[in-house]
């Protein structure tokens, strides 16, 4: 009972965390909230969790739920790798602006390039 | 060697950390060519002031982004500001300048969109095996990726026309441009040739180059982006 409670606490913060989202897309703040109240399901009715996991052909559900762990960490995973290169091509093209334009204001200047035209 | 006011080429360099070399380096590239622009990758030492003093125009990124970063600022800032050709050259003097003028001339008369250097039609000094090995591992995936049947997948030597650099749009800052590279100029449909030209490997530039583990890298950095797109 005790691990429960512990359980549906944590996937309470998380259902709290994500309603504060206000940035995250529709379908995946939907997938989230479908895999909170799944977990709920399963803490509390583990039987279903075997009777599930029975019938995609896992032997318990303990099991079930492993896997899909391994493989909703590793969606998280590659989703905010994909996020921080998004931020890194920003902060690319910022770096990129602010060094062109430092160098166009410095060959502005006289005697900056040599006169040999291209 | 050519009048140096000639060609329209801009020389674009990118450095992070060469102090040691880029004077040097600059010094060569400007006994044949005048626009040089060095694009110092946020470097902790005085590559900057070496490069200036050395007559090369100075691009200086805020924070170290990476060569793939450098090349595409050094790129944008040469057709920004006129070129009508340009050139992509190592920092740590691999490269001969020499190779330019008859790269260029081969853009021209075969009226190409790029020329790209090749250290196997051409001469390289001082190569370990195992380097060896991982340019051939890369020549056999750029052709399995793209179609191009190169000698030479990773050379750092190229010479593009000013329409066809414009269309490289590269968004890989680290090692893998150099894939990204052809796989745009395949994508493009770009004209393109290879160049034998000259690398002369040192103990410098050997200590300044990619590791074998960064080839995983380049490999999990190109299809993370097959992913997104």
């Amino acid at each position: 009972m005790t691990a429960q409670i512990l359980f549906s606490c944590a996937l309470f913060g998380s259902w709290l965390y994500l309603h504060g989202q206000t940035r995250l897309m529709g379908p995946i703040k939907l997938l989230l909230y479908a895999v909170i109240f799944a977990g709920l399901f399963f803490v509390w009715s583990p039987d279903n969790a075997t009777r599930l996991a029975h019938v995609l052909g896992i032997g318990r559900g303990a099991d079930l739920i492993y896997y899909t762990w391994i493989i909703l960490s590793l969606a998280f995973f590659i989703n905010i790798h994909l996020k921080l290169r998004q931020n890194l091509t920003l902060v690319t093209q910022l770096a990129r602006q602010i060094a062109i334009v430092e160098a166009e204001r410095k060959l502005q200047a006289p005697s900056a390039v040599p006169d040999d035209a291209s | 060697m050519q009048n140096k006011s000639s060609g329209g080429l801009w020389v674009v360099i990118p450095a992070y950390n060469e102090g040691a070399v880029i004077a040097d380096v600059i010094a060569e590239v400007r006994t044949v060519y005048d626009r040089v622009v060095l694009v110092d990758d946020g470097s902790a030492d005085d590559t900057a002031d070496h490069a200036r003093s050395a007559g090369a125009l100075v691009v200086r990124h805020p924070i170290n982004l990476g060569q793939g970063a450098a090349l595409q600022t050094g790129i944008e800032f040469a057709v920004r500001n006129g070129a009508e050709y340009v050139a992509t050259f190592d920092a740590d003097g691999q490269h001969d300048i020499n190779d330019v003028p008859p790269m260029l001339a081969m853009l021209r008369e075969q009226q190409l969109d790029v020329v790209l250097g090749s250290r196997f039609i051409g001469k390289v000094v001082g190569m370990k095996f195992g380097r060896r090995l991982l340019l051939y591992a890369a020549v056999l995936f750029t052709r399995i990726t793209t179609g191009m049947k190169l000698t030479d997948a990773h050379n750092g030597l190229r010479v593009f026309t000013r329409a066809a650099v414009s269309r490289i749009a590269l968004c890989h800052n680290r090692m893998a441009h150099a894939s990204e590279i052809l796989e745009q100029i395949a994508s493009n449909k770009l004209r393109y040739a290879e160049y034998g030209n000259t690398v002369r490997y040192t103990a410098y530039s050997m200590a300044k180059g990619q590791r074998a583990s960064n080839a995983i890298n380049i490999v999990v950095d190109l299809a993370l982006d097959r992913i997104v797109k």
